[in-house]
Parts: structure tokens; C-alpha cells; sequence
């Protein structure tokens, strides 16, 4: 695989990632956004933060399989 | 939206400058590549985007560290928020971890409960007071976050049935805590003594107050007395304020006294004829204005007007001249000075009460008299002062200079501050008024600017 090609894919995935778009790869699966929102988590402790939100990106293999 | 393979397939044929086949060619060469290399159970790396590998027989990808950034851009950077303190020691161990399993769709998930205890995207939850309807909201949501919500109002009850047990015993002992307003059940926790310091300081001047051999006492002991115990503790209470209110009026008192003291003090050797006081221009003018207004005032006897401080020492009988050596050592004096000498010129006192001077006249008619010489006889008398000076110098220059326009001059010494003060005066009057009604005569100079002084010299004989 030609590494002209690698990079242009991640540019693809990348800007519609970005843009809240999933990025379907025929044979291996869909590459998709995820937003974590903020959330408050309370510590045995007592201390309660506040976590911030957070996007990523996350995959879905095709057929769950190898 | 989802970008299908063929739409991936023309943006990278735009981006690479090659047709959608060969682009489609080439994609599906990388996808069996990847395919194959994790069938072998290998890690496949894709440079930037991340990498594939098989964890449970199931396909999964850990994007690069780069892409994760890029793509989290707008949080980059964020930390946790502080929002309440540990009231309790040990490490930051949430008491439900966060699942770390995405089983989104990558949209935003609809039930946030499924991985987060508590959600704020809910525009109606906007503060931290909502977190005990996450209470509620457990029980349709997380199990978990239930159960373990329900052991922890477990171990507070726990906690809460102790401290009322403990806190029976206490109240046994300690009647008068129970009906404390601000007694806290649980001001003996350990764990919220910060929240109840405030109470435990006062029940510690209450122990402070009472002494604690009845606080020792079996608890089982009748509560009649520890009533009785109770009210004695309160009246030890009213009789401290009573105490503490009585002792802050004393004080007051006291330091009224003692203000008043100082004021009598200082208000009777104000008025002293013989206080030694320096006195300048702007001090003359103040004892002139005070002499006014007491213009009667008779001549105190000799014996109640002792001047301890000053005394005469220059020009003690008519005729002397003593004072003649110190003219030719002529001291510096200032311009101002010498235009007051030179203003100065003698004029006649039409209001001098006494008769005119002569000599050393032994008749009583000449012990008083702002001209002439002056009376060495008259030892207890009011004089006009003119000047106060520091120089001795300048103050001897100053009375040859008046005694020369034969005005009677005196010159007294006083002490202040460890620096002696020379006070010329002119004449020699039975009291402060005949004193202000010869000064009237003065020449202006001396008239808007004098204060009189009563002078007590020593006989000669002393």
C-alpha cells in the first residue's frame, strides 16, 4: 500500500470524523464519532469532579469477525 | 451521513490525482492486507489512523494518538473540575468506574445512563444539587449505581443509629449538650468534625465553665439531679455574662476615672502662674488671649507660687552690670530680630498703674511699674513677657536693648525639655489686670503679641 494512499485516507476519515460523519470501508467496517459529554463522578472520598466531554472516534468491524 | 466506500473511493481518487479504479484497486489491496494480517492474529498499522488488531475474536481498532487529538480538538486539554472536596481520607477511587466500552453508534447516545452515573447534558440538571435524584434515576437505569448507593445510605444510617446511641450516653452525662440548639448528632463523628467545630468550641468553654467531676458521674444515675446539674450550668452561664457585663462597666468606669484624673491634673498646673511652658510668637498670642480672659485675677501669695523652674538671674538690682560684659560678645541674631529692636522704641506708659521709676526707692509705691528700674524688693509679681528665647545670648541683648529705652526688664530662665527658656518681661505689676492695662501702652509690636507671667524670685538672701 502506497503511503500517498495512507495519507489520504486519514485526511478523508479525519474531516468526516470532524464533521460528525461516519466513513464506511467496504470489507472491514465503519469508522464513526463518538461524544463523550461531561459528567460528574463522586469519589468514595467524597470529592465529586466534573469530567469534561470529549469526542473520539470509534470503530465498527463489518462482520465482528477477524 | 455516512460516506459510503464509493464516495471514499472518488475523494481519494481526487486527492491521490488517480482514477476511481485504481483508487478502489488499491483500497481493497489495503483492506485484505489488514483482513490477513489479523487473521494471524497480528497487529495491523495504519500510519496516522490508527491500529487493527483481534482482542476476543472481535475486530478492534485503537486510533493513533495524533488522529484521537485531532478529532478531540475542541476539549483538547480539559481537565477534571473540582466541584466538592474529599470530607474523607484515601485516594480518588470513583464509586462507580466509568465503562470504558463504547457501544455507541456514533451519535451521541440517547441513554447517557448506560455510561455515565450522571449526565448534565439535561439542560434541567445545571448544578450539583441534582446528584441525589441520580438516586432515583439509578433505578431505571444502572443497577450498579444503585446498589451501591443503597450501601452507602446503609452505612449512613449505620453511622447516624452509633451516634444516636453514643450521643444517649453522652446526654446522660452531659444534659445541658442536648439542649444546645446547634448540637449536631453527629458533632462526635470523627469525619464531620470540620462541619461541627463551631459547636465543639463551645462546648468546650462550657467544660470550662463547669467543672467536670459531675460529667464523670454514672450514667445511670437518676435524671432529677442531672436536671438540677442542667440548671446549674445554665446560671453558671447567666452569671459569667452578668460577670463579664459588670467587669466591661468597671472598666469603663475605671478609665473615665482616670480620664478625669488626667484632666484635673493637667487643667490645675495649667492654670499654675509659674508653669514652665516654652512659649514662641504663636504661644504668646495664646497666653495673651487667656490672660484676657482672666483679666481679674488676683495676685496669688508668694508662698503658693514657687517657680521652680525659673528664676532671675540677669539684671537683679537697678544699675547692675552684669549684663555689660555680655554686650560686647554681640551673638547672632536674626534680621527679624533686629527690626524688633529697631521698632521698638520706648514710649511712655500713660496707664502705668504704679509710680513712676526711680531708683532703688525702698517705698511701695515703686515695687510696681512698667519704667524705671527694677525693684529688687519686689520679688513676687506679674510681668509683661515680650520675648522667649533660647539664646542667652540673644535674650540679655534683647533686655539691655529694653532697658536702655528704661523700660523695668526682667529675665527668667525656665526649663523645658531639657532646654532653658529666657523670657524677657517689661515691667513689674501687682496683678494680670494692672499687667494688661499697662501692656495697652506697649508699642504695637509688644501690644498684639505678649502674654503676662506671674514671677517669684528668690531674696538674696536665699
Amino acid at each position: 500500500m502506497s503511503k500517498k494512499l495512507e495519507n489520504a485516507l486519514l485526511e478523508v476519515i479525519r474531516d468526516q470524523i470532524n464533521q460528525k460523519n461516519k466513513v464506511r470501508i467496504d470489507g472491514l467496517g465503519t469508522f464513526h464519532p463518538h461524544h463523550e459529554p461531561r459528567y460528574h463522578v463522586q469519589y468514595k472520598n467524597g470529592k465529586v469532579v466534573l469530567r469534561p466531554p470529549k469526542d473520539s472516534i470509534t470503530f465498527t468491524p463489518e462482520n465482528n469477525k477477524a | 451521513m455516512t460516506l459510503t466506500n464509493d464516495e471514499l473511493v472518488k475523494r481519494l481518487a481526487g486527492k491521490l490525482q488517480k482514477s476511481e479504479h485504481a483508487v478502489s484497486e488499491e483500497l481493497n489491496a489495503l483492506v485484505q492486507e489488514l483482513n490477513d494480517a489479523v487473521s494471524k492474529g497480528e497487529e495491523y498499522i495504519i500510519d496516522g489512523i490508527g491500529t487493527f488488531r483481534v482482542t476476543n475474536g472481535e475486530l478492534v481498532f485503537e486510533p493513533d494518538a495524533i488522529l484521537a487529538i485531532e478529532i478531540n480538538h475542541k476539549y483538547a486539554g480539559m481537565e477534571d473540575i473540582e466541584i466538592l472536596g474529599a470530607d474523607k481520607e484515601g485516594k480518588d477511587e470513583e464509586i462507580e468506574p466509568k465503562e470504558k466500552e463504547d457501544k455507541s453508534d456514533g451519535n451521541v447516545p440517547k441513554d447517557e445512563d448506560e455510561w455515565s452515573p450522571i449526565h448534565f447534558d439535561d439542560p434541567n440538571i445545571s448544578n450539583l444539587t441534582d446528584l441525589k435524584d441520580e438516586t432515583t434515576k439509578g433505578k431505571n437505569g444502572n443497577g450498579k449505581h444503585e446498589s451501591e448507593i443503597k450501601e452507602q445510605l446503609d452505612e449512613v444510617k449505620r453511622k447516624v443509629r452509633q451516634l444516636e446511641s453514643d450521643e444517649g450516653n453522652q446526654n446522660e452525662e452531659e444534659p445541658f449538650l442536648e439542649d444546645s440548639e446547634d448540637w449536631d448528632d453527629s458533632a462526635n463523628d470523627d469525619e464531620n468534625k470540620i462541619v461541627y467545630e463551631g459547636n465543639q468550641e463551645e462546648d468546650h468553654v462550657i467544660d470550662e465553665a463547669v467543672p467536670k467531676e459531675p460529667v464523670v458521674e454514672d450514667p445511670k444515675e437518676e435524671k432529677p439531679p442531672k436536671k438540677k446539674k442542667k440548671r446549674v450550668k445554665r446560671r453558671s452561664r447567666g452569671e459569667r455574662t452578668v460577670s463579664g457585663s459588670v467587669a466591661i462597666i468597671v472598666g469603663i468606669l475605671g478609665v473615665f476615672f482616670v480620664v478625669g484624673l488626667v484632666w484635673i491634673l493637667v487643667t490645675y498646673n495649667g492654670n499654675q502662674p509659674n508653669a514652665n511652658v516654652l512659649l514662641g510668637e504663636n504661644a504668646t498670642q495664646k497666653q495673651t488671649s487667656k490672660s484676657n480672659a482672666q483679666p481679674q485675677r488676683q495676685q496669688p501669695s508668694s508662698g503658693n507660687n514657687q517657680n521652680n523652674g525659673g528664676g532671675l538671674f540677669a539684671n537683679p538690682q537697678p544699675g547692675s552690670s552684669n549684663s555689660n560684659s555680655d554686650n560686647t560678645n554681640t551673638a547672632k541674631r536674626s534680621n527679624s530680630q533686629s527690626m524688633r529692636m529697631k521698632t521698638s522704641s520706648p514710649q511712655t506708659s500713660n496707664q502705668t498703674p504704679t509710680t513712676p521709676p526711680t531708683g532703688t526707692s525702698s517705698n511701695n509705691t515703686n515695687l510696681f511699674g512698667l519704667k524705671g528700674d527694677l525693684s529688687p524688693k519686689n520679688t513676687d509679681f506679674y510681668t509683661i513677657v515680650v520675648y522667649s528665647l533660647t539664646d542667652h545670648k540673644r535674650a540679655e541683648e534683647v533686655r539691655n536693648n529694653l532697658s536702655s529705652k528704661n523700660y523695668r526688664v526682667s529675665l527668667t530662665r525656665s526649663r523645658l525639655n531639657n532646654q532653658y527658656i529666657y523670657r524677657v518681661g517689661l515691667g513689674q505689676f501687682k496683678n494680670t489686670a494692672s499687667a494688661e492695662q499697662a501692656a495697652k501702652g506697649l508699642p504695637s509690636k509688644f501690644r498684639d503679641n505678649h502674654f503676662i507671667k506671674h514671677v517669684h524670685l528668690k531674696s538674696t538672701n536665699e
